[in-house]
């Protein structure tokens, strides 16, 4: 069987992930290399988490909350854009592909624009390939 | 019986915020919609001005808030046949058609409207699109239950005939014998949401709607726009499917035209959602892209629209001040002709053409005021005096006259606060409780976790393999149960996993099924019937999230869902009970502030049964009111402000504190400690802030003359003459206005809203008194909203000439050679001078700066003007961002008596909604600091717009961030911005987090 | 002086007994009766005919019906084929841009400026004759003529009318 990248997304439960829900509600298609952690805001995830992630092993993680300005607790999404934008300087300094950490801002009424978000990263990073410069070696089966 | 019920009938924002607001006080609500889901127009809107939100986004949760409300019964598809009786025991007669789908049954899988053969034109698309004769109004309706259209249904036409969707429907929920079913409520009171109708702008045939495939109207455009709507958002044309590179906006269609619409109010939205359609279409669409809108006035007299017109202009958005004749058709789009405001005639081609059509009585109002017996006045629209139609009646929203929304939410919760006043005494006597079991205390014990896989019918179980997975779940650590079930939300389901929980001593519970978002409150409520922790609970999306996004691939599909059940094991394992959080309220209210909307606040609560302080810095009650000499509800509002500041002194629950003000604050919802100046301390659970504001005094460069010559008065020196008939108004010869003093300027970038109006209602005065003045009004835009339109027409019938200025030649005035006004005419293009007997100027409203300072003191933001900012511009009009403070009137934004006295209902309603219970619930899941951990460094003071942590000295820690729980929201910022890791979430930590995570790559977590 | 009148009476709400009628109404409902006898065949040359409503007689005056009973009488004297509408028209028509005094008050280059959407809708029609039964549009849609350099002729109702009355 080919590669396929393992994607961990974190999705604000107010906006986003009620737009994965209407991607599914609308039927939509995107690829299954997603799996989807729920936050109760984008700012909730803090770099560690997502560093954390890389180093489990996703190939790709992606963030994703309310829209400037709709933020179910007023600004908090404007925190997570801050610090992602930080955590993404040091991804480039320490010699990690930046592309494989993405922002997005999808609302609850935007299935189509989650589906796509998803199909994108799923194709960007697919030409990465494998998530191999941070990775912690388990003595566990993958 | 009965008096602890309320009928509210219309399912728009406006009843769905009476509903909320009543049921939150205390009292059972009927809702009444006629059409197969709550939600209205507002549902249908795209982005809502002037913040741009999304509309759904900001509406849905009131949706669902109002779907799993106990105390609401939500009565759909149905209409009022009788009504009888009085306020407080009325009897009404109502009508449920038949939806012909057993809402118990229907999962909202959408198979019958897949195969159901006949297609309709979708009303909630404007019929831009098309939907089946089965159907769901739109994919968050609430109830999320599907509906047959009779009118169309080919089987219940002939019946035999198809049927397709009883064949398909997992859940066995179509029932073609349904039947119209009669009830009989008992309700106290009524309220009236009946909501509007877009003008049809067919008959204006020079604007060729319905004839040129490029014209629509502006709610088309609305579902054009919306991510919902017929081409998901993407702005083209529907006749051909080009992008419209230039759009025109026409505005007034259906309004302010007494010649061919015969409509002669305002409707008072248009110029704003113009501007927001505008800029909305500028975003969506990429590469050159041209916005006009002809307008005759700028009506932008809201919160924030001044600032949003500023903006429309500053991102290229062309305002042009004109009327378009007529739209021809043009090679591959229209043809407009206008003239321009040089006076030069102009034809310009356009790709599109919006009608900013106006808002009109909807078509069921005639009907339901005869029902209700319930007056319309000249226009349609329901009257109202302080939301009351007639006793026991009250109307809320735009069916009373057209606004917009928080104007819409602010009557709803007045209207709320009236129906409370009336039947304050049978409050809580016929609501409902949940009552649960006592919670199994598990915390000593071993994780025992159940794992319940839906099948949703076939929603999952045709791409998942659900046994695989229960299989694969079984096998995890610590699972002591695992199975699937054919409906995991069905009653008899639910009574099953119940027993399971106590059969098998389950301690955490994770149910994989649909979203959480609409289900987790059910499953919790679940595990609470069965003696847990409600937040011993995890859910695994495997249907919206899987098996209906990877239909073609179910292998796949299969292994993701275990490893989403896998990751929700790892979740729940890592849980803790937490208890559910309740703040005890102290049940008496404090006003700050004595005018008119203080006095009013004090008065419904009071009225309400509860205690309440009312604090005032000066020595008397009634404030600005006094000063005005305007009729409100056809009393002078002096009068009118007497007779309240008489019925507040005298209130045996209202405490009255002259020529105080407050010193210091302590606590937070519930049981706040305020210090007044004089050393008293007032205990109470919420506070009402209605401190007014201050009328600008001319100065500077707006100045005119003022305090030069003793003939420049501002619009309150006028009221006082015509108070006290002064002679001198019967010998004037000429009189001059000069508008927007004050306002809409660099130093007051905001428009105070009531000087039009307030000019409009002198100008008919000083007619009465001496119909031979001449009177000149020097104005920019004229800003009579609303049914107040009306004035404006009567002032210009009088013969009162309007003669427009621009910012940029601002009329001068000269004192030293007698009052001389010059202006220049931006008609005539000429020099006009006056030497009138009266210059008088309209002031503006400016707040008063103690605001600023009072609302530090209750942990409260302001505007960057100094007016009191509320914690949403569109559905939270009269709450601030913190908890359980509330405000009113003018410190809000300038704005009529009428609407003061609204407010301050409303924010009556809203303080009522924490009063009425002793105990409020409050979220569980808030963060806490471990002292030991904590630096002091207060990041998390400076982040977190709730103001819930602060740094205190605790012992032996010293100086550490202490967040109060009853202000804590729960997102989770503070802990993620805690540099030493102090600052957790409950069950929100990092670990169960990574357990998710590493649940992902298949990976066990302990 | 027909809409001072009906407007007067009608912004000041005066009481008044009788009704306002256009000789337009009038010969539509003579020639409906046979009282006017009139023929189109004096059209020998197949003359295009195209129309004026004067704003103050139709949209601001009496409305669409005498718009309706103006083309009426049109078609009955020059022949059904031979008149063709201006777009838009009736109330929605254009103003001619000689109104408001204009043109006893000598405003020729503001009258022409403000005419030329009328000259070059009744240009497109492709009209020998404009008729108009307003004094006013009559006057200044022969200066749009002359100015713009048009092919048409404006003259009255009346006009045609003789010209086509049965002896």
């Amino acid at each position: 069987m080919s590669w396929e990248p393992r994607i961990i997304a974190f999705l604000c439960n107010w906006c986003s992930y009620a737009g994965a829900d209407l991607a599914g509600v609308s039927r939509l298609r995107y690829p299954p290399t997603i799996r989807i952690v729920r936050v109760p805001c984008s700012s909730r995830v803090s770099p560690a988490m997502i560093l954390d992630a890389l180093k489990s092993g996703a190939d790709g993680v992606l963030v994703s909350g309310c829209h400037p300005g709709d933020c179910h607790y007023l600004t908090g999404n404007l925190f997570a854009r801050r610090r992602f934008f930080m955590l993404k300087k040091l991804l480039e300094f320490v010699g990690l592909e930046p592309e494989r950490v993405q922002f997005a801002w999808v609302s609850a009424s935007e299935g189509d624009v989650f589906a796509k978000v998803v199909s994108e990263l799923t194709e960007k990073i697919k030409l990465l390939g494998p998530n191999t410069r941070f990775r912690k070696i388990l003595g566990g089966k993958i | 019986m009965g008096a602890g019920s309320v009928l509210v009938v219309g399912g728009g924002i406006a009843g769905v915020q009476a509903a909320l607001d009543l049921a939150a006080g205390g009292f059972y609500v009927h809702l009444l919609e006629r059409g197969p889901a709550i939600g209205g127009v507002m549902a249908q809107l795209d982005k809502t001005f002037p913040t741009n939100d999304c509309s759904m986004c900001i509406l849905s949760p009131k949706l669902v808030e109002v779907g799993r409300d106990l105390n609401i019964n939500l009565l759909t598809l149905s209409e009022i046949l009788e009504v009888s009786g009085e306020p407080g025991n009325f009897k009404v007669r109502i009508r449920k058609n038949p939806r012909y789908v057993d809402e118990s049954k229907c999962i909202a899988c959408g198979q019958c409207a897949e195969k159901c053969p006949k297609k309709v034109p979708n009303e909630f698309d404007r019929g831009l699109s098309q939907r089946k004769a089965i159907y769901l109004l739109y994919p968050q309706a609430v109830p999320l239950k599907y509906a047959i259209d009779p009118r169309h249904c080919i089987w219940l036409k002939k019946p035999g005939r198809c049927g397709f969707c009883a064949k398909v429907c997992p859940a066995g929920a179509i029932n073609f014998e349904d039947q119209p079913q009669e009830l009989e409520l008992e309700v106290g009171a009524i309220i009236l949401a009946p909501g509007f109708e877009t003008y049809d702008p067919t008959p204006l045939e020079n604007f060729g709607y319905r004839r040129l495939p490029y014209v629509m109207t502006a709610h088309e455009f609305e579902r054009l726009l919306s991510a919902s709507g017929p081409t998901r958002g993407e702005l083209i044309r529907l006749s051909d499917g080009r992008i419209p590179r230039k759009i025109a906006w026409i505005q007034c269609v259906g309004s302010r035209d007494i010649n061919r619409a015969k409509v002669p109010y305002c409707s008072s939205v248009c110029c704003m959602y113009a501007l927001k359609q505008a800029l909305i279409a500028k975003e969506h669409i990429k590469g050159p892209f041209e916005a006009a809108i002809f307008y005759m006035d700028m009506r932008t007299m809201g919160k924030g629209f001044e600032a949003y017109l500023e903006r429309a202009r500053r991102e290229g958005v062309r305002l042009l001040r004109s009327r378009v004749h007529t739209i021809l058709p043009a090679e591959e789009g229209l043809l407009l002709h206008y003239v321009d405001e040089k006076g030069n005639l102009k034809d310009e081609s356009f790709d599109m053409v919006v009608l900013s059509v106006g808002l009109k009585p909807h078509p069921t109002l005639p009907s339901l005021s005869q029902v209700l017996s319930a007056p319309q006045d000249e226009f349609g629209f329901l009257e109202t005096r302080l939301l009351e139609n007639r006793p026991g009646v009250f109307v809320c929203g735009v069916g009373a006259g057209p606004k917009d929304i928080p104007e819409t939410v602010v009557e709803a919760s007045a209207a709320a606060a009236r129906v409370e006043n009336l039947l304050a005494e049978a409050r809580h006597t016929e609501t409902r409780e949940k009552t649960y079991p006592p919670e199994r205390f598990v915390f000593p014990e071993a994780p025992r976790i159940g794992v319940f896989i839906c099948h949703c019918g076939i929603n999952i179980a045709s791409v998942v393999d659900v046994e695989a997975v229960t299989t694969f779940a079984r096998e995890l650590p610590d699972v002591v149960y695992a199975g699937h079930n054919l409906f995991t939300c069905a009653q008899d389901t639910i009574n099953r996993i119940v027993a399971t929980i106590k059969e098998r001593q389950l301690n955490r519970v994770v149910i994989a099924a649909c979203t959480p978002r609409t289900h987790e409150p059910l499953f919790q409520e679940t595990l609470r019937a069965a003696g847990l922790n409600p937040f011993l609970f995890e859910m695994a999306n495997i249907r919206d999230q899987d098996s209906w996004v990877h239909p073609d691939d179910p292998e796949r599909a299969t292994q993701k869902a275990k490893e989403l059940v896998l990751m929700a094991v790892n979740r729940v394992r890592l849980k803790r009970p937490v208890p559910l959080a309740t703040i005890k309220v102290r049940r008496a209210a404090l006003v700050v502030g004595g005018g008119l909307s203080g006095m009013q606040a004090a008065l419904s609560l009071a009225n309400q049964g509860f205690e309440v302080a009312l604090v005032e810095k000066s020595q008397e009650l009634g404030g600005f009111a006094r000063r005005l000499f305007r009729e409100v509800y056809g009393k002078p509002l002096k009068v009118l402000a007497e007779e309240l500041a008489a019925k507040v002194a005298s209130h045996p629950r209202i405490d009255v504190r002259l020529g105080v003000t407050i010193s210091n604050v302590e606590g937070s919802v519930g049981n706040f400690r305020t210090t007044l100046s004089d050393g008293n301390v007032i205990e109470h659970g919420v506070v009402i802030i209605a401190t007014g504001a201050r009328p600008y005094l001319p100065q500077g460069r707006f100045a005119f003359g003022y305090g030069e010559d003793k003939r420049v008065k501002t619009l309150l020196e006028i009221d006082e003459l015509l108070e006290r008939k002064d002679p001198l108004l019967k010998e004037l010869r000429q009189a001059v206005f000069i508008q927007c003093v004050g306002s809409r300027n660099e130093e007051h970038p905001y428009c105070s809203r009531v000087c039009c109006t307030h000019t409009m209602e002198q100008i008919i005065k000083l007619k009465e008194i001496n119909p031979e003045l001449e009177i000149f009004v020097l104005y920019r835009d004229i800003r009579t909203f609303g049914k107040k339109e009306i004035l404006y027409q009567k002032a210009r019938e009088l013969g009162a000439v309007f003669i427009r200025y621009t910012p940029e030649r601002m009329p001068q005035v000269e004192t030293k050679e007698g009052l001389k006004v010059l202006v220049f005419d931006e008609i005539l293009k000429r020099d006009l001078v006056f030497e009138p007997n009266l210059l008088i100027l309209a002031n503006g409203i400016v707040p008063d700066a103690a605001s600023r300072e009072l609302a530090q003191f209750y942990k409260c933001a302001t505007t960057s003007e100094g007016f009191m900012l509320e914690a949403h511009l569109k559905l939270r009009p009269v709450d601030f961002a913190t908890e359980g403070v509330f405000m009113a009137g003018l410190c809000h934004y300038p704005k009529f008596a009428e609407e003061s006295l609204s407010q301050a209902l409303a924010a009556a309603a809203r303080a009522a909604t924490v009063l009425a219970k002793e105990d409020l619930p409050a979220e569980s899941l808030v963060a806490q600091v471990d002292p030991r951990r904590c630096t002091a460094c207060g990041q998390c003071v400076a982040l977190c717009p709730y103001h819930a942590p602060s740094l205190e000295e605790v012992r032996p820690f010293g100086l550490v961030s202490v967040i109060n729980p009853s202000l804590c929201k729960g997102c989770g910022n503070c802990a993620a911005a805690c540099r030493c890791g102090a600052i957790q979430v409950k069950n929100l930590e990092e670990e169960p987090v990574l357990a998710a995570v590493e649940g992902s790559f298949g990976r066990i977590w302990y | 002086m027909f809409y001072a009148v009906l407007e007067g009476l009608r912004r000041f709400k005066i009481p008044h007994s009788f009704k306002f009628v256009s000789i337009i109404t009038l010969y539509a409902r003579w020639i409906r009766e046979g009282r006017l006898k009139v023929d189109p065949s004096w059209n020998k040359e197949g003359l295009k005919v195209t129309v004026q409503d004067p704003c103050k007689l139709v949209r601001q005056g009496l409305g669409d019906q005498v718009a309706e009973d103006l083309r009426f009488v049109i078609k009955a004297v020059v022949g059904e084929e031979n008149f063709v509408d201006v777009y838009p028209n009736m109330s929605n028509n254009y103003c001619c841009g000689g109104g408001g005094g204009s043109i006893q008050a000598g405003f020729r280059e503001k009258r022409m400026r403000f005419g030329r959407y009328k000259f070059e809708q009744v240009a497109k029609t492709g009209a020998d004759i404009v008729v108009t039964p307003c004094h006013n549009c009559h006057t200044q849609l022969i200066d749009l003529g002359t100015y713009y350099k048009g092919k048409f002729k404006a003259v009255h109702l009346w006009n045609l009318i003789t010209k086509a009355l049965v002896r």
